[in-house]
């Protein structure tokens, strides 16, 4: 879908990208990660020709971005950043309207996008529909954000540490939103932050970066269980480095099938084994049942399994 | 007893001076002598009836200051200053009587401290009930309407001013076009220029310094000097270019008076257009160009109405300031109602300086009137 190909960027006679090539297939959520001043934004930036490439060759589906206008690549693609940027004198469904209205989309499509939008997101039109950004707290207007740029049904989503200023409780619904909004849609997103739980729990492939290069590509998986060296270990945490290995390993994946009929708090099947030990040492139990998306029992979980 | 509204316990002592240590009106046989002073006990009852909403003023201090409270003694203020006028009215009517016609009724000092107490209690109280954009219009035009009826059904006639307009209303009519006239095209080519300069000065961060500070320097220089600096360079272009003179460009009139007008009113057009797009959020335009806005686009969509408040209160200040410095102007032969502010003037007429003065107070409180009230409503949604 996106394709880096030997991309460098200087700004001022600084290289802050030196020869980056990166490939993003259609339906990944690929998480851009590193310190400040790792170059995570300008690589995104980049794909949407907010920021131009000095050499190289970026690729959008199949064609060189500089075979696009600026305006039709940029329409292409969902755009959603930190400081969220609703246009202030706009109500949220104009807000949310902008791109469709940039295409020129019947005022019925436009309807029915905002209400389709509005529902993924969680928001209730009747509430929010007709209200201005400033009358709306930070987790809603993120979400206006990112139904802004859902608008138009993007090929891509560009989202640039789109959850750093929300307060924790916050950022993990959104951050549960975003997990769903991905498997219900199937985009392809790019994502950045430089929080590694937040990379952990969202992305289908986490790339890692430093001083404008990739240190390391990986699943959350195999990130932890093989770091390629001590920048990304260091990265990853040692205090907590145990509970991440946990949050990426779900119940269902470690749990026995057997009856739990006998034990009375359970947790889902996709839950995180994180969660599960959390539950557990909450509860002063040593035994979780494991339920599916219906809430039927389909096993057991152990502390034994969750250790081994 | 507490105090609940400081300013209103000052401005309501300055009522009672007014009402019994000044004289209300002045009365004289004829414009040339100086008028006797006119205490108001001695207008008679109907006078002093008119003035009864000033005995709500005086206890207003008092009184908890709740939003409807506030909004009655508003309204008694706002009766008042109407009240004033109006005793005033019957004052002079009353002197006329028994003198003959070249008899003259001016307002006293007293009648001056009322009124002026009057709109500053107004004042205070509307801005502490806090009424809408639409409200404070209306209720600007309920103080103006009544007074305005009175001087056009011909209440106020025996009132000085008002003779010296009779014997100049075709003179007074002219000036205020002519002040109209000047305010008007001082305003297009400061708008014409100040709004590019101003988009210029926000792009382009140090060009816009050098811009400001230029313009910053014009408005040191006091009006008076500027109009006489635009003379000589004006005479000698209308003598050396003919087309110049055939469009009416000389050292004196319209065409000095409108540039040194510009040349002011640039400042805050300028300024406020820079500041207005500045003050943007940088995350809005970001996003607008994000999301496939093109930069036109992303100026008439996002930056424009997002500067709209900002520049609207630039205008405003031009506008008012240019109603004031255009009075100067009849210096140097521009004409308009500054032309009758300097012939009393030069003659000692006290009421021929109001005729000019107190219409240009009008519109330039008018002006700011409908100003902030359009800056409020294109506020709306970004509070």
């Amino acid at each position: 879908m996106i394709e880096f190909r030997n991309i460098t960027k200087t700004f001022n006679a600084v290289t802050v990208i030196e020869g980056l090539n990166l490939i993003v297939e259609r339906g990944e959520f690929c998480v851009l990660i590193g310190p400040s001043g790792s170059g995570k934004s300008t690589i995104l930036r980049m794909i949407n020709r907010l920021i131009e490439h000095s050499a190289g060759e970026i690729r959008f589906a199949g064609e060189p971005i500089r075979s696009f206008a600026p305006e039709v690549l940029r329409r292409r693609i969902g755009y959603a950043i930190q400081s969220v940027g609703l246009f202030p004198h706009w109500t949220v469904e104009a807000n949310i309207a902008t791109v469709p209205r940039l295409l020129g989309w019947d005022a019925a499509r436009i309807e029915a996008r905002i209400a389709e939008l509005m529902a993924l997101l969680g928001l209730d039109a009747a509430r929010f529909r007709t209200a201005y950004p400033h009358q709306l707290s930070g987790g809603q207007q993120q979400r206006v954000g990112v139904a802004r740029a859902l608008a138009a049904d993007p090929d891509v989503l560009l989202m640039d540490e789109p959850f750093g200023a929300l307060d924790p409780i916050t950022r993990d619904s959104l951050q549960a939103e975003m997990r769903r909004i991905h498997a219900e849609t199937g985009k392809t997103i790019v994502f950045v932050t430089h929080d590694m739980d937040e990379a952990l729990r969202l992305a289908s492939r986490v790339v890692i970066l430093d001083k404008g290069r990739i240190v390391q590509s990986a699943t959350p998986r195999e990130l932890l269980h093989a770091p390629a060296n001590d920048f990304v270990r260091e990265f990853l945490g040692k205090d907590d480095y145990g509970l991440k290995l946990l949050s990426v390993e779900t119940a269902g994946a470690h749990m026995r099938r057997e009856d739990s009929g006998a034990v009375a708090e359970a947790v889902r099947e996709q839950d995180s084994l994180r969660l599960a030990l959390s539950h557990m040492v909450a509860l002063k139990t040593d035994r979780l049942g494991v339920e599916d998306s219906t809430g039927r029992r389909v096993g057991l979980l152990l502390l034994a399994d969750i250790v081994t | 007893m507490a105090i609940h509204n400081r300013p209103l316990c000052l401005l309501a002592l300055l009522l009672l001076v007014g009402a019994l240590a000044l004289p209300f009106l002045s009365h004289a046989p004829n414009r040339l002598i100086s008028g006797q002073p006119v205490p108001l006990w001695t207008l008679g009852s109907g006078a002093w009836l008119v003035l009864l909403p000033g005995l709500a003023l005086l206890a207003g201090p008092f009184l908890p200051q709740r939003r409807r409270t506030v909004g009655l003694l508003a309204l008694a203020a706002l009766l008042l200053l109407v009240g004033l006028v109006h005793a005033a009215a019957l004052g002079a009517e009353l002197l006329a009587q028994d003198a003959g016609r070249a008899a003259r009724t001016s307002f006293g000092a007293g009648f001056w401290v009322m009124a002026l107490a009057a709109v500053l209690a107004l004042a205070d109280l509307v801005a502490r009930a806090g009424p809408g954009p639409v409200l404070r219009l209306v209720i600007g035009l309920a103080a103006a309407l009544p007074i305005l009826a009175m001087v056009l059904s011909g209440h106020l006639d025996q009132l000085s001013i008002l003779k010296e307009y009779a014997n100049r209303a075709d003179q007074f009519q002219a000036a205020l076009l002519r002040h109209a006239v000047i305010v008007l095209a001082a305003l297009l080519p400061t708008l014409a220029f100040g709004v590019p300069l101003g988009v210029l000065a926000h792009r382009r961060r140090r060009l816009g310094a050098s811009i400001l500070s230029g313009l910053n320097l014009v408005q040191t220089v006091p009006s008076i000097a500027i109009f006489g600096l635009l003379i000589a360079p004006l005479s000698a272009l209308a003598t050396l270019v003919p087309a110049a003179r055939a469009l009416g460009i000389s050292g004196i009139g319209l065409a000095p008076a409108v540039i040194a007008l510009t040349l002011y009113s640039l400042l805050p057009i300028v300024r406020n257009t820079a500041a207005g797009l500045a003050q943007v959020p940088a995350s809005a335009i970001d996003a607008a160009r994000g999301m496939g806005m093109t930069r036109r686009q992303v100026f008439w969509k996002v930056e424009a109405p997002l500067a709209l408040p900002v520049f609207l209160s630039g205008l405003r200040i031009t506008v008012v300031q240019a109603i004031g410095l255009a009075a100067v102007a009849a210096l140097i032969g521009a004409g308009g109602l500054g032309a009758i502010m300097f012939q009393g003037l030069f003659s000692n007429a006290l009421d021929l300086i109001l005729l000019g003065a107190l219409p240009i107070i009008a519109f330039a409180a008018l002006a700011d009137a409908l100003f902030k009230a359009a800056v409020d409503l294109s506020k709306r949604g970004s509070a």
